[in-house]
């Protein structure tokens, strides 16, 4: 007796992932304070992060590309915040919001990652 | 009126003074194009740290407005069956079969394994699979389509044999699909309790009917477009082994005889192609052998990959040198492209007056902005070399990066990175389009690693003002300007040779030169590039590196299409894909690719330090060590005050970082390098690089382990020979900083001076007995 074939089977890691990053949330949401938001907008690239603040970062570069963002450079020089591209798919830009410069912008997408990571239900 | 675009390429990169160029355009919108050749000064327009970016316009006969239009590009990988004798146009009974690994099985579009078959018209024969994934076979008389579907979906990465038999008398139609897994050769194994095989047969309500026009083709079909032409299109995605075709019906007992490993019936036989046929010790050309009674010439295109592990491929032998018959395997993928295969817009001569250096014609239509100003990229040569100095341009580096989508697609990025991307319109509108190809650094949609680049189409990151979007700043050719730029402020008289010629030329290449100067990145290196520069510095010539993560990955350049390179990635390194077991081998020249340092020439034997952490978003000076104030080398660092040389930079404001390389006496540096200056305590983001790890444990990162730095470095060789590396991608874009004032320009400038000049070097009066003092 031979199984019926699925050719397109679903990664069942994609649950087990789900219950880890949920706990780290968990973490995450007790931890995010605006000491820490003005720690990152003072230094995006620091050396010496606070604990909470490595380990927030952590979570939000490892996120799925498809909950990530790009800055766009704009031809008058400023800089928006838009979706990670898909093949075939121009960019999606979130908001409106003009950046002057890199380090604006990406703490820019530093606050639209809390806010994704706030809304999650996490229990 | 649509959106207005240019892009372009040319026939070569590296062109000599006085010789003709092609250069190649395809533009949208625009029936005209403003064309100008610029010498490209600096790339990097960072206003901030350096100079901007500098272009200076030459006058040129080629200049002014030139006549511009939509070109079209063949995507794909398939083969072309040259059959003037119309053997396998089959008007009546026929079968076929084909050992058939898919990689993309439910790919939502018609893939055809075999057939000659005209999508536009429904006219001719096919096997394929359709858009569900369920192998299939389909006849046309150009009115309407008859198919037989399988039962059971074709499971992706699994072996097959698939066959089909038409009666054309009875109009009985038979489709084989059996699994020929084995413990090796597919994704899953033989525990994996699935059915593969299905049998169908019916009746067809009619036969084909063939036009004369229409190829036979192995993985596409024709297709037509109004403004295009013809083309092919239903491209399939995987590999193919041992296809063949005749014009009686085999019954299943003999497809099982080809299942079981013999040949199919030579009775009846069309064509047989024998895919593990003329495979040599030098590697695999990209004519397919065809083994049946007419020996129908058989050619890939756009680099189909050759050598790889067949359907009866066992695990025992690990390359297509050792049992060339268990490598019978093509892979196939529909978005490969290693020639866009262009009408020539414009061939123009190059002045033999015309300075050595890095050019392009700039090209703009409307705005001429962004996807509207195009720079065609290429590095003049002086025809007889008078120059003491040589920029060798890592072109092959350039072709391995080429149309880099990592910031797109690669979870892998920004962990790596540190920081989300910054894009710009020029990746946006390539990527939205995939026209252009991909690089060394994408996978196939498929999933495959791309293991060729072709100089042969449009590269949007090998052009001035880019900027890496993962990580912010230029990298590889723009800030490779940086370099030469330098070599421009200080005036030095220098030629420019590219890899390509290196790997053609050898060591003739780089003899002219007391001094060879690299680019900032120059990680992919041919075995003919490696032993040139090799034997240049042990004849007594001086080599500088400039860069970091340098001859790390072995490759070779494609003997039939010199605009192609091939790597294969593989066991370590940072690297991007793997190459699957049994697939490590280049197929252009045979030998093992992978890192240089896993086949017995790690970099510090040549440059004395080798890759060892790479990290990106910030950099740091480098710091003068004890060996700098050694009397033998003391003059390096002359006129330099303080401790700290490079603390400036256009990356990240420091001339140590981005990608890092280190002293190693155990990976062979020279016992005798002194070691001039050093970095170290890079921020965490900076990682052990993976060929350095055996057991993994926590603190591998730059403010734990006093592993990870930049060594820069100096040693001497035979008859006055000598080597100074930076081991930082970072210090060539420090060397503008300041106004090319800064302690990296001094420093710099002290070494080529030195290296410029005949005879002993600096430092060479002193004795053994000081030398060896540390
Ligand atoms: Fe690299």
């Amino acid at each position: 007796m031979t199984e019926p074939l699925d050719p397109n089977p679903v990664n069942g890691e994609l649950a087990v992932r789900e219950y880890f990053d949920s706990k780290t949330r968990r973490y995450l949401k007790r931890v995010i304070t605006p000491e820490l938001i003005e720690e990152h907008r003072c230094g995006p690239h620091a050396q010496h992060r606070s604990e909470p603040l490595g380990r927030l970062m952590f979570y939000l570069k490892n996120l799925p590309i498809d909950q990530q963002y790009a800055l766009r450079l704009m031809p008058n020089g400023a800089y928006r915040i838009t979706s990670i591209p898909k093949p075939g798919e121009p960019p999606v830009e979130v908001d409106g919001t003009d950046y002057p410069d890199p380090s604006a912008g990406l703490h820019g997408i530093f606050l639209r990652k809390i806010n994704d990571l706030m809304g999650r239900q996490d229990g | 009126m649509a959106e207005q675009k240019i892009f372009g390429y040319t026939d070569r990169l590296s062109v000599k003074q006085g010789d003709r160029l092609n250069i190649y355009v395809n533009c949208d919108g625009s029936d005209f194009a403003d064309a100008q050749l610029v010498r490209l000064i600096h790339g990097d327009n960072n206003t901030e740290a350096g100079p901007g970016y500098i272009e200076r316009e030459i006058p040129h006969p080629a200049n002014g407005n030139w006549p511009v239009k939509k070109q079209f590009t063949q995507l794909g990988n398939y083969l072309t069956v040259e059959d003037p004798d119309q053997h396998l146009k089959l008007d009546g009974t026929l079968s076929m079969g084909a050992f058939i690994w898919p990689s993309m099985p439910k790919r939502g579009a018609r893939q055809t394994i075999m057939g000659r078959w005209d999508t536009l018209t429904n006219e001719g024969f096919a096997l394929g699979i359709n858009p569900d994934g369920y192998l299939e076979f389909w006849v046309g008389d150009g009115k309407e389509v008859d198919y037989i579907t399988s039962e059971m979906p074709l499971i992706k990465h699994v072996w097959y044999l698939v066959g089909v038999s038409f009666d054309a008398m009875t109009r009985t139609v038979t489709l084989y699909q059996e699994g020929v897994l084995n413990r090796y050769n597919s994704l899953i194994g033989t525990t994996t309790p699935y059915d593969f095989a299905s049998h169908v047969r019916t009746r067809f309500r009619f036969s084909q009917h063939n036009r004369a026009d229409v190829p036979f083709l192995i993985a596409g079909a024709r297709d037509h477009h109004e403004l295009r032409g013809n083309f092919v299109g239903d491209l399939y995605a995987g590999k193919i082994d041992r296809p063949f075709i005749s014009e009686r019906i085999l019954t299943r007992e003999e497809m099982d005889t080809v299942k079981a490993g013999h040949k199919p019936p030579a009775d009846g036989l069309m064509a047989y192609w024998d895919t593990a046929a003329g495979y040599t010790d030098d590697g695999i050309g990209h004519d397919v052998v065809e083994t049946g009674p007419y020996r129908l010439k058989t050619r890939g295109v756009n680099h189909p990959v050759r050598g790889m592990t067949g359907w009866n491929w066992n695990g025992k032998n690990d390359c297509f040198r050792l049992a060339p018959h268990e490598f019978g395997g093509i892979e196939f993928h529909p978005d490969a492209v290693t020639d866009c295969g262009w009408a020539v817009t414009k061939t123009i001569e190059i002045p033999s007056d015309l300075k050595a250096g890095p050019y392009a014609i700039r090209l703009r239509v409307g705005p001429g902005c962004g996807i509207a100003e195009e720079y065609v990229v290429f590095f003049v040569r002086q025809a007889k070399p008078t120059a003491k100095l040589c920029f060798l341009v890592p072109t092959a580096s350039y072709l391995a990066y080429g149309n880099e989508t990592l910031a797109f697609d690669a979870q892998i990025v920004q962990p790596m990175t540190g920081q989300p991307p910054i894009i710009s319109d020029v990746e946006i509108e390539t990527y939205e389009h995939r026209e252009y190809g991909l690089s060394t650094y994408n996978h196939f949609e498929d999933g495959a690693g791309v293991c060729f680049s072709s100089w042969k189409r449009p590269i949007i990151n090998m052009r001035p003002k880019f900027r890496n979007s993962w990580m912010g700043a230029p990298w590889q050719f723009p800030a490779d300007l940086s370099v030469t730029a330098w070599i421009e402020h200080c005036g030095y008289d220098c030629d420019f040779i590219t890899d390509d010629d290196l790997h053609r030329e050898g060591l003739a290449a780089l003899k002219p030169y007391n001094c060879v100067i690299s680019g900032t990145h120059p990680e992919y290196v041919s075995e003919r590039m490696l032993d040139a520069q090799e034997d240049y510095v042990a004849q007594g010539g001086r080599l500088i590196y400039t860069g970091g993560n340098g001859y790390y990955w072995c490759v070779n350049f494609d003997p039939e299409e010199a605009a192609v390179m091939e790597v294969r990635k593989l066991d370590s390194g940072m690297r991007a894909w793997a190459a699957k077991p049994g697939e490590h081998y280049l197929q252009t020249c045979g030998t093992k690719s992978g890192l240089w340092r896993n086949r017995g020439r790690a970099p510090q034997k040549l440059v004395g330090v080798g890759m060892i952490s790479e990290g990106f978003e910030t950099c740091t000076p480098f710091r003068r060590m004890p060996d700098s104030w050694h009397r033998t080398v003391s003059w390096i660092t002359e006129g330099i005050e303080g401790e700290l040389i490079g603390d400036e930079g256009l990356a990240y404001g420091g001339a140590a970082g981005i990608e890092i390389d280190r002293y190693d006496l155990a990976l062979g540096t020279p016992p005798h390098t002194k070691i001039i200056a050093s970095s170290g305590g890079h921020t965490d983001n900076y990682v052990l690089a993976t060929e350095e790890i055996l057991y993994a444990y926590a603190g591998m990162v730059g403010s734990l382990d006093y592993r990870i730095r930049a060594d820069m470095i100096y040693y001497t060789s035979w008859n006055d020979g000598a080597v100074f590396s930076s081991g930082s991608i970072a210090f060539g874009q420090a060397l503008p900083a300041k106004g090319f004032e800064g302690t990296t320009s001094k420093l710099l400038r002290n070494v080529v001076d030195a290296f410029l000049k005949d005879g002993p070097l600096p430092g060479r009066q002193w004795t053994l007995e000081e030398k060896q003092w540390r």
